[in-house]
C-alpha cells in the first residue's frame, strides 16, 4: 500500500465537461475566499468620499494612507501590536515546548496510567472553552491578576492538539538512534534535544506557526481578561473601537483590521508548504 | 540517589516528568474549572457577594423552563445543520472536484481556499460587517445592483443567524477541506487501479469505494464541526450581535457568556456550562467508540 499518487493522478474518468465545470466552481469558491480580504484592503486605503461611493471598485482611485496615519495618531496602535505579539509569541513557546515534551513522553516512555492519562490530555480537545472560562476567570480575578498576559496565556500553556501531533510523529523515530546515543552517555534531555528534535525541524516549525497565528488571531479567553485598552490584543481592541466609533469609520476600521490580518496572512503564504504537509502526513487515525 | 532504582522506575519517572507539564496545566486550567463549575450550578451567586446560596437542582430546573434557553438550543442545532452543509458537504464535493484539476492549479486552490483560515474570527466579523453593509458594502451593492430591496443582514431576525454562518463557514471551510484532502491522499493509488479493473469508474468509483474509504475522516471532521459549530459562532455573536435581535442569532455557549457576564447569574450559567459539557461528552465517546471500529476494521 505504498502507491501514494498525488491526488490528481488517479486517473478517474472524467469527461472534459465535468472537468470545465469543476474548475469554474473552485475559481467562484477561490474568489468567495479571497475577495472580502481583498475588499477589507481596498477599504483601508481608500479616500473617506470614496467609501461610499456608488459601484464596486477593488483599487481605489486615489490611494492613501490617511486612515492608517489617523489611526496611528489616535490611538496607541504600536502598544496594540505590541501586546498582540507578547501574548502569541508567549503562547507559541509554551505551547510548542509542552508539546514537544509531552509528546515524547507518551510515545517513547511506559509508565503507569499512560493511556488514561493521555486520554485525559485528548479530551480536552472535546470541552469548549465557553464551558470552562467563567470558572477561570474568576481564578485569575481572585489572584488579582487580570490584564495581564501571564493571564492571558497560562489557561493555554498545554494544548491537546500540539500533543497529539507530536505523539504520532515521535512514536515512528527509530529506536535504535535513541539507544546509540543514550549508550553514549547522552541524557534524556540531551537525546531529545540533539538526535530526536532534528529531524522533526519542519513538522515543528509547522505546528509552531499555527500556535503563533491562533495566538494572535485568539479572540474568546483576552475578551474577558483583558479589558484595560493598554493591554489589549488587536482583535479585542477592534471590536471596543467599532462599537466606541458607531459604525461611521469604516476607513479606520478596514485598516486597524487590516494590521491585524496581514502579519497572519504573511506567516501563512511564507509557510504554506510546510503546514499543507503537516497535514497531510499527520492522517487522523491512531 | 536516581541510579539506584531499577531501569523500569526510572524509564517511568522519566515519561512521567515529560508529561508533567502538560497534565498540571490541564489539571489547573480544565479539570479544576470543570469541577468547580459543577459545584456553582448547585448555588446562586451574583460573582461578588461574599456568599453563595446553596439551591439544589433550582438551575437546571429553570433551563428546562427558560424559552430563551429554548431559543439558544434551538439555535444552536440551527447552526449546527447550516455548518455541517457549508463546511462539511460542501469541502467533500470541492475535494472530489480537486482532483479533476490540474496538479498546479489544485495546489493554488489549496492555497487561497485554505488562506481565510488564518484570519481571526474577531476581525473577519468586522470585516465581514463592512462586506455585509447595506450602503458602500460589497454584498450590499451588489444586493442592490440586483435590484433587490436593502437589507441589514446583522440587524434583522430573519438573517442575522445566516448572516453569522456565512462569517463561520467562510472562516472554517478551508480547514475541513485540507483535511479531506489529507484523508485523500492517504488513499493508495493501487486500490483506485485494482478498481478500475473491476470496472468501477467515475461516479461509482467515488461513491462505492472512495467515499467509504474516507469515511474516518468524514466522521472526524463531523465531531469536530459540531464542536466548531457550537465554539466558533460565539465569536461573531459577541463581536456583532450580542445575541440579538430578539436572540435571533443567540446559541447554547453565547448563553453561558450572557448568564455571567451580563446578568451576573454565575450558578444558572454553570448549569447551563455543565449541559453543553454532558453534550460534548456524550459526543466524544461516540467518537471514540467509532475510532475503535475503524481501528478494528484497518487491521484485518
Amino acid at each position: 500500500m505504498n502507491d501514494r499518487r498525488e491526488v490528481g493522478e488517479w486517473g478517474i474518468k472524467s469527461s472534459p465537461l465535468t472537468r470545465v465545470v469543476w474548475y469554474i466552481i473552485l475559481f467562484l469558491l477561490s474568489v468567495i475566499a479571497v475577495v472580502p480580504v481583498i475588499w477589507m484592503l481596498s477599504t483601508s486605503f481608500k479616500p473617506s468620499q470614496e467609501i461610499f461611493a456608488a459601484g464596486i471598485r477593488f483599487i481605489p482611485r486615489r490611494a492613501t494612507f490617511s486612515h492608517f496615519i489617523r489611526l496611528w495618531e489616535s490611538f496607541p496602535i504600536p502598544r496594540i501590536l505590541y501586546n498582540t505579539f507578547i501574548v502569541a509569541t508567549a503562547t507559541t513557546l509554551a505551547q510548542t515546548t509542552i508539546s514537544v515534551l509531552a509528546g515524547y513522553g507518551f510515545a517513547r516512555f511506559r509508565f503507569p496510567l499512560r493511556e488514561p492519562l493521555f486520554y485525559l490530555c485528548a479530551a480536552t480537545m472535546f470541552i469548549p472553552i465557553q464551558v470552562i472560562m467563567v470558572s477561570n476567570y474568576l481564578l485569575m480575578s481572585a489572584w488579582d491578576i487580570l490584564n495581564t498576559f501571564f493571564a492571558v496565556v497560562a489557561p493555554q500553556m498545554a494544548n491537546a492538539f500540539g500533543i497529539f501531533l507530536m505523539r504520532q510523529h515521535l512514536r515512528t523515530f527509530p529506536e535504535e538512534l535513541i539507544e546509540a546515543a543514550r549508550i553514549d552517555g547522552a541524557n534524556e534531555l540531551r537525546v531529545l534535544i540533539q538526535v530526536v528534535l532534528p529531524s522533526l525541524k519542519s513538522v515543528i516549525a509547522a505546528m509552531a506557526i499555527l500556535f503563533f497565528v491562533n495566538g494572535w488571531n485568539q479572540y474568546v479567553w483576552p475578551s474577558l481578561v483583558l479589558t484595560e485598552p493598554e493591554q489589549m490584543t488587536l482583535p479585542i481592541w477592534l471590536r471596543q473601537f467599532m462599537h466606541a466609533e458607531g459604525g461611521s469609520e469604516w476607513g479606520m476600521l478596514m485598516a486597524a483590521s487590516s494590521l491585524g490580518v496581514i502579519p497572519a496572512l504573511i506567516l501563512y503564504v511564507l509557510a504554506h508548504r510546510q503546514i499543507m504537509s503537516t497535514f497531510a502526513s499527520t492522517g487522523l487515525k491512531g | 540517589m536516581i541510579s539506584k532504582l531499577s531501569l523500569k522506575t526510572r524509564n517511568s519517572l522519566k515519561g512521567l516528568l515529560l508529561v508533567s507539564p502538560a497534565l498540571f496545566f490541564f489539571a489547573v486550567f480544565v479539570y479544576r474549572p470543570l469541577i468547580h463549575t459543577a459545584i456553582l450550578s448547585f448555588h446562586d451567586w451574583n460573582m461578588v457577594s461574599p456568599t453563595r446560596l446553596f439551591v439544589g437542582w433550582d438551575n437546571y430546573l429553570e433551563m428546562l423552563e427558560n424559552p430563551a434557553l429554548g431559543k439558544a438550543l434551538q439555535n444552536s442545532a440551527l447552526y449546527a445543520v447550516w455548518l455541517i452543509g457549508i463546511i462539511i458537504l460542501l469541502p467533500i464535493l470541492t475535494t472530489a472536484g480537486m482532483t479533476y484539476v490540474h496538479n498546479r492549479v489544485r495546489k493554488m486552490f489549496r492555497v487561497t481556499l485554505f488562506s481565510p483560515t488564518v484570519v481571526s474570527l474577531g476581525i473577519a466579523s468586522v470585516m465581514w460587517l463592512w462586506v455585509f453593509n447595506p450602503i458602500g458594502g460589497l454584498l450590499g451593492t451588489i444586493w442592490e445592483e440586483l435590484g433587490l430591496a436593502p437589507l441589514n443582514w446583522l440587524s434583522s431576525p430573519k438573517t442575522a443567524l445566516v448572516a453569522i454562518v456565512i462569517i463561520v463557514g467562510w472562516k472554517a471551510f478551508g480547514y475541513n477541506m485540507l483535511l479531506l484532502l489529507a484523508g485523500l491522499g492517504g488513499i493508495s493509488g493501487e486500490v483506485i487501479d485494482a478498481c478500475k479493473v473491476d470496472g468501477a469508474d467515475g461516479f461509482g468509483l467515488w461513491l462505492y469505494v472512495i467515499l467509504p474509504l474516507l469515511s474516518p475522516t468524514i466522521f472526524f471532521i463531523l465531531i469536530s464541526t459540531l464542536s466548531m459549530a457550537t465554539e466558533y459562532v460565539f465569536t461573531p455573536i459577541h463581536v456583532l450581535t450580542g445575541g440579538g435581535p430578539v436572540n435571533a442569532s443567540t446559541n447554547i455557549v453565547f448563553e453561558i457568556w450572557r448568564q455571567a457576564f451580563r446578568w451576573f447569574r454565575v450558578g444558572y450559567s454553570s448549569a447551563i456550562a455543565i449541559a453543553v459539557f454532558l453534550i460534548f461528552f456524550v459526543l466524544m465517546i461516540f467518537q471514540m467508540w467509532l475510532s475503535e471500529k475503524v481501528v478494528s476494521y484497518d487491521e484485518r
